[in-house]
């Protein structure tokens, strides 16, 4: 096929994201620089504590998820690639896609059940003694963690599973018949042959827990201090748009940073392996 | 050396095993959870529950909540799933079949959806309708949730494509036939079971999506996801329960379907 039909086929797709993403995104940073005072409208945003704090919160905890996700991903995957037993690595795909199955809203109902106040955990707790008086364990943060980490945890294990299989498994025989320990083998052979992919994984998971509106809203209760909740609020409840046109450009652009520093770091290539 | 290597990598692996089952525990406890409580039979969420029954089923076609939930999520779902069929499939094709100066460009395109995080794409989203006037409106959701499965097709029919030799639809030239015969008769033929896949990809996508429907559908549109957010705001409905185990079953089914047809298509 030429160029030319090769861009006739694109076309639509070309349209499609120049309409419904770009022009959005485009039109978004406007609003946000738009009345009332125009690019002061960040200078107002950055002078309310209460809208640090929440994006102290949504990065950190964000980040927070990411490496947990990875590092409890990396030790599944790696499981998954070095098993011999079929069973094994079934049974752990079987689980780890669970997520997936669930549907979005109803997994968080599902941790809201569990998590409430008189809910099944508090109750079993509370039935074998061990606590006299329910625990809070919703509506906190580390509950948005949980519950983040085990929607995030599929997007971690698949791409790093696909990074260890490609890893020359003879390399660590070879470092275990020169007498390295197993952990020696891994740390010293895949840790740093990995990293590349790792990293992407990392970059993904973080950047895919930014974008989190559900679990926030949800797990994190009314006065959650993630800025889904905020935009959300501002739009719905305040009518004030600008406001949240202007805590989504700075997610946007600290999503943006993140994403070009990890392909300065591991190449953009690796990025889209990831997704992929 | 204190410990022999040997008890090393004894402690390495079960502590790794360990993690696995750990992690395996805490991925089924949510889904296990939902699953017998829908066979509860009171209204209450004890678990483990007091009495069975199948009362949340019962519910869960009576109570005329879920019932149009399901209709409206399909009018969604169906057109938003051929739209990204018939942008993504030819956009895929111009990837891996021409010599597209930009195809870099159009490739981050394509996959660029996926990592805009959600809830920011979801206010521009809601700035931009709002602007054009469509906010709240059918069409707008539509086109809107589109971009968000875009991504399925792009990612599934360029690897589907890439397995299928270039050398078939040469041969069928060399035979005789023309180009666009030779992509339809050929490249196309070989490549519906990658479509269909990817069409239940999106669908099922489609279906769960919970962050776009709740900024721009208006209080009219009420999907099935942005029904049980909207009780789960309230409080905890029951027979939630019985629709996601109702779901849980019906999306392995779907996506194990969306797998066998795409292995199909590997084994050209």
């Amino acid at each position: 096929m030429s160029g030319f039909t090769g861009l006739a086929l694109a076309f639509p797709l070309i349209a499609m994201v120049g309409l419904f993403l770009i022009f959005p995104i485009i039109k978004l940073v406007q609003l946000a620089m738009g009345p009332p005072r125009g690019a002061g409208n960040f200078l107002s945003f950055f002078d309310l504590t209460v809208n640090l704090t929440v994006l102290r919160v949504t990065f950190v905890d964000s980040a927070i998820v990411a490496v947990i996700s990875v590092a409890l991903g990396g030790v599944i995957a790696w499981v998954m690639s070095s098993t011999t037993r079929p069973f094994v690595r079934m049974s752990l795909i079987a689980t780890i896609f669970i997520p997936f199955w669930m549907g979005s809203v109803v997994k968080l109902y599902a941790f809201t059940v569990l998590l409430e106040r008189l809910g099944v955990v508090n109750r079993l707790l509370l039935d074998l003694h061990l606590i006299n008086a329910p625990l809070d364990l919703i509506y906190n943060q580390p509950a948005v963690i949980v519950g983040m980490v085990y929607q995030l945890l599929p997007y971690s294990v698949l791409p790093l599973f696909v990074v260890f299989r490609s890893i020359d498994t003879d390399l660590l025989k070879a470092a275990e018949g020169l007498g390295a320990s197993r952990a020696r083998a891994v740390r010293s052979i895949v840790l740093p042959l990995g990293l590349p992919g790792i990293l992407a994984s990392l970059t993904i998971v973080y950047v895919v827990g930014l974008g989190f509106f559900l679990t926030p809203v949800l797990l994190g209760g009314a006065t959650s201090p993630f800025s889904a909740s905020f935009m959300y609020d501002d739009i719905f409840q305040y009518f004030d748009f600008t406001s949240a046109a202007v805590s989504a450009v700075v997610l946007l652009v600290g999503a943006l940073l993140v994403l070009v520093i990890a392909s300065r770091l591991v190449g953009r290539e690796q990025l889209r392996k990831v997704l992929g | 050396m204190s410990v022999g290597v040997q008890t090393r990598n004894r402690i390495f692996r079960l502590s790794g095993g360990a993690i696995c089952v750990l992690v395996a525990v805490f991925m089924a406890i949510p889904a296990v959870t939902v699953a017998v409580l829908s066979f509860a039979g009171g209204t209450n969420l004890v678990f483990p529950p007091t009495s069975w029954g199948f009362t949340q089923y019962h519910a869960v076609f009576t109570n005329g909540v879920w019932i149009p939930a399901i209709y409206e999520s399909l009018k969604i779902g169906i057109p938003v799933s051929v739209l990204a069929v018939a942008v993504g499939v030819p956009a895929a094709l111009a990837l891996q079949r021409s010599r597209l100066a930009l195809s870099g460009v159009l490739r981050l395109f394509g996959v660029a959806p996926l990592v805009v995080p959600a809830v920011a794409y979801a206010v521009a989203m809601y700035g931009f309708l709002a602007e054009i006037g469509i906010i709240g409106s059918y069409w707008g959701l539509v086109f809107a949730d589109c971009m968000l499965v875009l991504p399925f097709v792009v990612i599934v029919i360029e690897s589907s494509l890439s397995r299928i030799p270039r050398d078939l639809e040469l041969v069928a030239m060399t035979l005789g036939a023309s180009r666009r015969r030779a992509i339809f008769g050929i490249t196309f033929r070989l490549l519906l079971p990658a479509i269909a896949a990817s069409f239940l990809l999106c669908f099922v996508s489609n279906f769960d999506e919970a962050v776009f429907v709740n900024f721009l559908s208006g209080p009219g549109v009420t999907t099935l996801p942005k029904a049980v957010f909207n009780s789960l705001r309230t409080g905890l409905d029951p027979s939630i329960t019985a629709v996601a185990t109702i779901l849980m079953i019906l999306s392995t089914a779907v996506v194990a379907g969306a797998w066998a047809l795409r292995s199909k298509n590997t084994s050209v």
